[in-house]
């Protein structure tokens, strides 16, 4: 824009009113933030509430202080569940953002029947997670489930109890949850590739750089700030998975599968000890806040260092 | 310029270098373990229970049909699935239409904030984002208890529009983001205030930023079971996902019934998101804009 451009351009516009400009953000923020204030803010502070004390589901709550934390701290079945919900979100969130920057990579760089796998690829994220979890659970059944037939098809043998077995199971529901949620990460990410201009992958093919190389210096930089949307995403999806654990194996063999939210649930409506759940659940938006915080420092980082 | 250059094989050879071949068959890996689950399901879904203990692959035995009739009717003790159906439609409709434009328009706030709001109201986004939905539960089955709002739409509605919009409220930061900010300055100049440049030049451009999160809103919607428990405890009421989860106990001794019933949960979303896509793959691409 040349100098003269500028200063016709500054004349003609109606002279905006600098305060106007400073409140229109704050004016189209309102009704998200009155809307999380009301049903997200409010009950999260009921829940630090309740966890003060007991209470029946019914009545009024019996205050005590700290004891629920007091008690979470030396309750071996809480220190398991995060330790399982810790590799169920590693697990998921690596396995889904690698898995879905790598299709994505695919399509954008319109590999044989791109637009199919498209497509293909994003089904499994909007089946239900209930069912996905249903279907998944009863696919993984010995000799009777589709995976394990596949597997005695190909000589690996038919009889792997995968959720029966506490070794297992947890791997069986991080796969699922890495099925339902790549097709997501892959549509996000795409969507960041695709601004990436076409001649910039050209130029740098001309210059002998390979598939590989472009990925890593063209196509990964370009997209960081995506790559931390998607991360936060996974991160907070893995600790929201109740649906896809509950469908598979209610928590169990013992706990090996109790991940937080499925903790939570036993405490609070198995249990019927609504103060101690709500103490649990409290500690598990400390840990998920902390991460979710965590991831976007890292990107956000990144991403002033990319623009 | 670019002809002699091309042609002098970098490309050609990547093309056809083993590498290659060995990713583009892990692709294909991938598309198998993609839709194994929905050929499953349908052609299982075709089988007496028996047969599809004799073959779980669902190609061996009798095809039949009737095990649709036996889903359609539902289970002991709980609604018909079309009743399903219809609340999942109503909850998807009304909490899309509060989400969608609750968070888009702050995901525009976002966008046009200066630099040290639109950090700390982004933090306000990621802290509620981050909220496992667990943690709200017990409060909200409280409230909207005190309201006569279990077992409504809107009750429902409601607590789903709240936990989609900061995801759709950054999702649309980074859409918004990216249009140019020479679009603007040009819509200043044309004399356009600040909510006539959303709506006639901003939004226009951003149409596909949009229809992907009405998608991802719908997903989330459809998919979600935790609230739903707590919140609609009549059957008559249950959303689909929710309804769903009491088939897996009862059809345990009729297979064929059980994937029918997933069969009908899971087919008319997918040919819904068919329909969906077109708009998904033209709008996603922001591209367009460069």
């Amino acid at each position: 824009m040349t100098a003269d451009k500028v200063v016709l351009a500054t004349a003609a516009a109606p002279r905006p009113p600098r305060r106007r400009a400073r409140i229109f953000p704050i004016a189209v923020m309102a009704p998200a933030l009155v809307l999380l204030l009301v049903l997200v803010a409010y009950p999260i502070a009921g829940s630090v509430r309740i966890s003060l004390g007991t209470w029946d589901g019914i009545g009024a709550v019996a205050y005590h202080g700290l004891d629920n934390y007091r008690r979470l701290l030396r309750d071996s079945l809480v220190w398991e569940s995060i330790g399982t919900s810790l590799q169920f979100f590693i697990g998921t969130v690596v396995f889904t953002v690698t898995f879905g920057c790598l299709l994505a990579n695919a399509i954008s760089r319109k590999v044989p029947g791109a637009r199919i796998f498209k497509v293909v690829w994003f089904l499994p994220v909007i089946i239900p997670v209930s069912i996905a979890g249903i279907f998944w659970s009863n696919a993984f059944q010995p000799t009777t489930g589709v995976v394990n037939s596949l597997l005695g098809l190909i000589g690996l043998g038919d009889d792997h109890a995968w959720l029966a077995s506490s070794s297992t199971a947890l791997y069986a529901a991080i796969f699922v949850a890495v099925w339902t949620q790549t097709g997501y990460a892959m549509l996000i990410l795409l969507g960041a590739m695709e601004t990436i201009p076409e001649e910039v992958h050209e130029a740098a093919t001309l210059d002998g750089v390979g598939a590989a190389g472009r990925l890593f210096r063209i196509t990964l930089p370009n997209i960081v700030p995506m790559l931390g949307t998607i991360t936060t995403l996974t991160s907070v999806f893995s600790f929201n998975a109740f649906g896809i654990i509950y469908a598979m194996t209610r928590g169990g063999p013992g706990n090996s599968t109790s991940i937080l939210p499925v903790l939570v649930y036993k405490q609070s409506f198995v249990d019927q000890d609504y103060g101690y759940g709500s103490a649990t659940a409290v500690i598990t938006t400390l840990i998920v806040a902390v991460i979710g915080i965590m991831v976007m420092r890292i990107f956000r980082q990144q991403t002033l260092d990319a623009r | 310029m670019t002809a002699p250059r091309t042609q002098s094989g970098t490309r050609s050879a990547w093309r056809h270098g083993p590498l290659w071949y060995v990713g583009y068959a892990l692709l294909l890996l991938w598309t198998v373990i993609t839709v194994v689950p929905f050929v499953s399901m349908l052609l299982l879904s075709l089988h007496s229970t028996s047969d599809i203990y004799a073959h779980p692959l669902g190609l061996g035995g009798q095809w039949v049909l009737s095990n649709y009739a036996d889903a359609w009717r539902g289970v002991v003790g709980g609604a018909p699935l079309s009743t399903y159906i219809i609340n999942s439609v109503l909850v998807a409709l009304c909490s899309l239409a509060i989400g969608v434009t609750c968070g888009s328009l702050a995901g525009y706030g976002l966008a046009r904030a200066t630099r040290g709001l639109s950090n700390a109201v982004s933090r306000v986004m990621v802290l509620a984002l981050s909220v496992p939905l667990v943690v709200a539960l017990i409060p909200t089955f409280e409230l909207l208890g005190r309201y006569q709002m279990l077992n409504s739409v809107a009750g429902i509605s409601l607590v789903y529009a709240a936990f989609m919009t900061p995801t759709i409220a950054l999702i649309m930061r980074s859409v918004f983001a990216a249009v140019p900010r020479e679009l603007l300055e040009a819509a200043k100049i044309d004399g356009y205030g600040e909510l006539a440049a959303l709506l006639r030049v901003v939004l226009p451009v951003s149409k596909g930023g949009f229809v992907s999160v009405t998608l991802l809103g719908l997903i989330f919607v459809w998919s979600e079971v935790q609230f739903g428990v707590v919140l609609l405890t009549r059957p008559q009421n249950r959303t689909l996902s929710v309804g769903l989860l009491s088939f897996q106990g009862q059809f345990v001794s009729d297979q064929g019934a059980f994937f029918a019933g997933l069969v009908i949960a899971t087919f008319p979303i997918v040919i819904l998101f068919l329909i969906f896509q077109r708009y998904v793959t033209s709008g996603i691409t922001l591209g367009a804009l460069k």
